[in-house]
């Protein structure tokens, strides 16, 4: 845990970075409320999160080298992790390839504007949350290395 | 955690090599035993606590108050261990000026 | 993603926020001139509505950031203008036929005695403008949130 170069800080890094583009996405929704023809569009990096977490442990298990120089190979090759939805548009979120999609609205509106501001709104509080989460956890990580590295308290 | 009970009879048992071992009967195990226990503790909960943040992270579990438990009891688990091997190190030194 | 930051949702917002505000004065011009017979033009006042759209086009600093870093630096991933915001691109005039009212002593009145009055209904008028100001205070609170976020990442290390 009091380690800022592992695995597990680089997945914080990418779910601070996922939750920063998330939050891009939802305000300009919020922003284009009211546009014709606008469609809301999302990101979903956990997915692709996920995928590329199984493969670095798979491959550091099942080619049996130091998980350091696998991780590094890893990095080296590009991943296209493309989350299956109506893509829209492909985006490059530190490395890792998540796609934004367009959600459709419950309700049909005249103008086909697909935003329904109050589910945007619940959207934007919840990832809001998260990413002060994933911030305050990234926090606890650096105080610990700092704590390890200095033995005071 | 096992590091409590071994912290209060704070015995000469410290250096196995240079003291000799007076109170050898008071505990179950040597110190040295019990220390490389609670460190194994300390290791598993940073290991579940690594695993607690990567689910959150992609997004298994919504529940962030889970999570931050599991880091919290890391870290002062963490902090505890260390706390330790300050007080190991200024006995340690303790003895050293003592020889002399 | 190296050009991607917080504030760039803040811009977003403030884009909303003016388009609304605009709307807004339009919808307030609509509502204070419901009654107006005779403008420059010599018919009466015609009701005027805004129309909004995506805000992809028009170049920001940032793009311009954006195409030197691909140029002299050979960085290709960075953000195309997806998530820039919403703005007013015309202002039209209400095309429907104006009421008819009949009116003989009006000084409007045409030869058969009718007047016409502006096509501005009240009570949508209204509807929209409640629906504006929803929209800005949701704006408002989307940048209350994003200053929160971004005050959270100061934290780090402290």
């Amino acid at each position: 845990m009091a380690n800022l170069f592992d695995i597990t800080s680089k997945s914080l890094e990418v779910a601070i970075e996922g939750t920063k583009l998330r939050h891009q996405l939802i305000v300009n929704n919020i922003a284009n409320g009211d546009t014709p023809n606008f469609q809301s569009l999302d990101i979903n990096f956990q997915d692709a999160l996920k995928e590329k977490l199984a493969l670095w442990r798979r491959n550091s298990v099942i080619k049996g080298r130091s998980t350091k120089s696998s991780l590094k190979r890893l990095e080296e090759r590009e991943f296209n992790i493309a989350v299956k939805l109506s893509a829209e548009k492909k985006l490059d979120a530190s490395r890792l390839r998540a796609t934004i999609y367009t959600e459709p609205s419950e309700q049909e509106r005249l103008d086909s504007n697909s935003v329904d501001v109050d589910r945007e709104m619940a959207k934007l509080m919840e990832n809001s949350y998260f990413h002060r989460a994933y911030l305050e956890l990234y926090n606890k990580k650096s105080r610990m290395m700092r704590m390890a590295i200095t033995g005071r308290i | 955690m096992k590091l409590q009970r071994t912290l209060t009879p704070i015995s000469p048992k410290l250096q196995k090599n240079d003291v000799k071992n007076t109170k050898s009967d008071q505990q179950t195990g040597s110190f040295s035993e019990t220390l490389t226990d609670s460190m194994e503790e300390v290791n598993q909960l940073q290991k579940e606590a690594d695993r607690a943040i990567e689910a959150l992270a992609t997004g298994e579990t919504k529940d962030i108050a889970q999570t931050m438990i599991a880091v919290e009891k890391a870290n002062v688990s963490f902090q505890l261990m260390t706390q330790v091997r300050n007080r190991l190190v200024e006995a340690y030194q303790e003895v050293l000026r003592m020889q002399s | 993603m190296k050009n991607m930051d917080l504030f760039t949702s803040l811009n977003t917002s403030v884009t909303a926020l003016r388009a609304q505000r605009f709307r807004m004065n339009v919808i307030a011009n609509n509502l204070a001139n419901v009654h107006t017979t005779r403008t420059e033009k010599g018919e009466p006042y015609r009701r005027k509505e805004v129309l909004f759209a995506t805000n992809e086009s028009i170049p920001l600093f940032q793009d311009n950031v954006n195409a030197a870093l691909r140029k002299y630096a050979g960085l290709t991933n960075t953000f195309s203008n997806a998530a820039r915001g919403v703005r007013v691109t015309d202002i039209v005039e209400d095309q429907r036929p104006f009421r008819e009212l009949y009116n003989p002593g009006h000084p409007d009145a045409n030869e058969k005695g009718i007047v016409r009055l502006p096509n501005i209904d009240p009570i949508v008028e209204m509807v929209n403008m409640m629906s504006a100001s929803r929209s800005y205070e949701s704006n408002i609170t989307a940048i209350n949130i994003t200053k929160r976020m971004a005050e959270k990442a100061l934290d780090i290390g402290s």
